[in-house]
């Protein structure tokens, strides 16, 4: 017990002093409108929205063109070693027929939970390729449903095919250092020890970059990154 | 000498016998490939596509959601065969083969077994499933419920004939269009159609396609209720075909489809097949089959048709389309400043996810004038020598939409689909596919349709006799060829491109003569009489009977 509440205050410790990598990802280009999704296949869906409509989410921006939706991760220049799994779960909803987050990341093993709180039938067609993909029936009987990653990968689609245009992601990570941009296309990854990292940021559509960034003790440094539209 | 080492060592790591390889490279890699990835030379040619092995994913299983299916699962498949796929049944090898080639294909997914050895779920863990219960009308109508509830509606439809909202968007994983099972027809259901079956596909799941697993969410008890409320769609027969179809005489003729008379007629049913004589062909026929009845009162021919198409479709129309995982981004075709960034990105995309449709279309086909024995012309729309009359309907769209609530159903209005109306039949004259025209001076044509929640019901009405030379002469007694077309306009289907019967017949049966009472009546007072007689003249024999048997047996002694 006495071990355990050292363990815990030496992670917190960690956690504050530790090195972090933070920055801002943008879109480099004219901002799009998005399609306006049409749900009146489904009038439960279709309901949820009285005033603006929900938007096709390829692209999500905020002010400034910041992008939202990226999965940020440290693809290189982690020690060799196993890191704890959180015990809070990861959660995705199915809410307005929209999945809440569009991408989220999750710890090997750790606990993902799938949520269904509209009023209807979604199926969460998890297409995985290392981890064991499943295809699971959410009716308003089910509507919560416990699943777990045993592998690493990067990144996994998840699509309801009785809302065909409800699509989102899943990146699993070995270790805790990862982050999803906010519409500010801020992220944070932090504790992590003095060393050379390369960061990698994963867009659905525009595929990964990456850069090296090197920190010393307890430094924060700020990498930014852009993406544009790829030429024909 | 070394590869020949490897080689056998491999054999014997994984199984894979002489037998195994003999029978795979000789009736699987054809469309599995060599190595099992689906990539077989006539893999292009099949629809679905064969299955990918190294995937490790599997459809028909026993097993529980995202795990591989147990052996027997995959000998079933093989013995069996799938149908409405290019899989075929291999039972006629033999036991021992089938068994052979199922081991051989495991090291084509041996990473899968593996990584799910390491994890536990291998072997797989069959999924649940009590044992079945003896079925009755509540267990049927509570299957009923949980189907609605569960929302397999919003792709099997409201009635269960493929049409929800979502069935012509749905993709597989290989990002093919693909259609939810028509719950009428059991026995082309994949992955088979006994109670047993039908549980287990909602259990498990169909690994690969929009089929979920409800293992979860439904309970068993629940999920054999709801087995049972499909089982009931299905009829009984499989396949069902009809030589004929019998038009009963009728003192008054139906006004409605929904006359009782045609509760008491015969249901006829013809299978149709796609089109495969002429370019375009048809590879994937939507309306598989026609059911019809028939009626006349000696002057008037009224026919019911029914058939099922999970899309309503007519002229200038357009429809959802399977929602591929193209490269489509979602950006709207306004509201950018310099949209010409996206346009030239995305020049060969379409912007709408809706597709023009054409017009679903139904014709009967018959000779032309009186038929002459056992002579039928040919079955495409005839020939230069023998004409065809066509009686043939079109989609305009010309018809009034029912709401659900007229049924009494509400709750579930997004998956009501109703529209009724009167129609237009054109009368055509036919010498091949591509000679048709209309038929002068022709007898008029009543029609009625009726499109409710994926099938379509049209009630015709026309003279048995008159018109011009071109009319088929209906009379009764006579048995006279038709043959049937159905287009799907949601699948482009037109012209040639259809889906089509071979020949079947109409008889129209005769009134009765009324000469036949007065025969009938003097045959059986003629045979009263002889029986009167025969019996008269036995007993007088009998009485005179000993005086005549000695000079008989006298007779035989000597």
């Amino acid at each position: 017990m006495k071990i355990r509440v050292i363990m815990m205050g030496l992670m917190l410790t960690s956690v504050v002093f530790a090195g972090e990598i933070t920055g801002v990802v943008k879109w480099d280009g004219n901002a799009p409108k998005m399609k306006a999704l049409k749900m009146d296949a489904d009038p439960v869906c279709a309901a949820a929205y009285t005033g603006d409509a929900a938007r096709a989410e390829t692209l999500v921006l905020g002010e400034g063109n910041t992008m939202a939706n990226i999965f940020v991760r440290i693809s290189s220049g982690l020690a060799d070693k196993t890191y704890p799994t959180p015990s809070e779960s990861a959660v995705m909803d199915q809410k307005g027929c929209v999945y809440h987050p569009h991408v989220v990341g999750v710890m090997v093993d750790q606990t993902f939970l799938f949520k269904n709180s509209d009023d209807t039938l979604h199926n969460v067609n998890v297409k995985a390729k290392e981890n064991r993909g499943f295809n699971l029936g959410m009716p308003t009987s089910l509507r919560e449903s416990e699943q777990k990653f045993t592998r690493e990968e990067l990144m996994i689609e998840v699509k309801c095919n009785v809302h065909p245009w409800m699509k989102s992601f899943i990146g699993v990570s070995s270790h805790p250092f990862f982050d999803v941009t906010g519409e500010d296309g801020k992220f944070a990854i932090k504790g992590l020890d003095a060393g050379t990292y390369e960061v990698e940021v994963w867009h659905e559509k525009l595929g990964t970059s990456t850069q090296k960034v090197t920190i010393t003790k307890d430094e924060s440094k700020a990498v930014d990154f852009s993406f544009s539209m790829p030429s024909k | 000498m070394k590869v020949l080492l490897v080689l056998s060592v491999s054999l014997l790591l994984f199984g894979q016998t002489d037998e195994g390889t003999a029978v795979y490279d000789k009736y699987c890699s054809q469309c599995h490939g060599d190595q099992g990835a689906g990539d077989g030379p006539a893999a292009d040619f099949v629809d679905p596509k064969p299955r990918d092995f190294t995937t490790g994913v599997f459809k028909f299983r026993s097993t529980q959601s995202g795990q591989l299916p147990q052996e027997e699962d995959l000998i079933r498949v093989v013995r069996d065969g799938i149908p409405g796929t290019s899989m075929p049944a291999f039972g006629h090898i033999g036991d021992a083969k089938v068994n052979a080639v199922v081991k051989h294909i495991q090291p084509f997914y041996q990473a899968t077994i593996d990584r799910d050895k390491e994890e536990g779920f291998y072997p797989p863990q069959v999924a649940e499933t009590g044992n079945p219960p003896k079925i009755n009308d509540a267990k049927i109508a509570h299957g009923r419920e949980v189907y609605l509830e569960s929302g397999c509606g919003d792709c099997h439809g409201y009635q269960g004939r493929a049409d929800g909202p979502s069935a012509l968007t749905l993709v597989d994983d290989y990002d093919a269009a693909i259609l939810p099972a028509n719950l009428h027809r059991g026995w082309e259901f994949r992955s088979g159609h006994s109670l047993e079956d039908i549980f287990k596909a909602f259990t498990t799941g169909i690994s690969g396609t929009p089929m979920a697993s409800f293992a979860d969410a439904i309970s068993v008890d629940d999920r054999w209720d709801l087995a049972a409320y499909v089982a009931s769609l299905s009829s009984a027969e499989e396949y069902p075909t009809s030589p004929q179809v019998t038009g009963a005489l009728v003192d008054e003729l139906p006004q409605t489809m929904d006359d009782e008379i045609w509760d008491t007629a015969q249901k006829a049913y013809f299978p149709l097949t796609g089109q495969m004589m002429w370019d375009p062909v048809n590879t994937h026929p939507m309306i598989r089959s026609v059911s019809v009845r028939a009626v006349h009162d000696g002057t008037k021919l009224v026919l019911l048709c029914e058939w099922d198409d999970p899309s309503y479709s007519f002229e200038g129309a357009s429809a959802p389309e399977a929602a591929s995982d193209d490269d489509d981004w979602g950006f709207e075709e306004e509201g950018s400043e310099e949209e010409g960034d996206f346009d030239d990105f995305f020049s060969d995309e379409e912007e709408s996810s809706n597709v023009s449709v054409l017009p679903d279309q139904f014709a009967i086909q018959f000779p032309t004038g009186i038929p002459a024995d056992n002579e039928r012309p040919y079955f495409v729309m005839g020939d230069d020598k023998n004409a065809v009359n066509l009686w043939r309907w079109s989609h305009d769209g010309s018809l009034t939409a029912v709401e659900a609530a007229a049924d009494g159903q509400t709750g579930h209005q997004n998956l009501w689909t109703e529209f009724v109306g009167p129609v237009s039949i054109s009368n055509q004259i036919a010498k091949g596919r591509d000679k048709v025209s209309e038929n002068s001076e022709a007898l008029e044509i009543k029609g009625q349709l009726h499109y409710r929640n994926g099938q379509y019901r049209l009630m015709l009405t026309r003279d048995l006799q008159g018109g011009s030379d071109n009319d088929i002469q209906l009379e009764p007694g006579r048995f006279v060829p038709m043959l049937f077309w159905a287009w799907d306009g949601h699948r482009q289907d037109s012209d040639a491109k259809a889906c089509i019967s071979s020949w079947y017949f109409l008889n129209l049966e005769q009134p009765v003569d009324k000469k036949v009472y007065v025969k009938t009546a003097a045959a059986v007072a003629l045979t009263l009489l002889f029986l009167w007689w025969a019996t008269r003249t036995a007993k007088r024999r009998a009485l005179e009977a000993p005086e005549q048997s000695n000079p008989q047996s006298e007779e035989l002694a000597v």
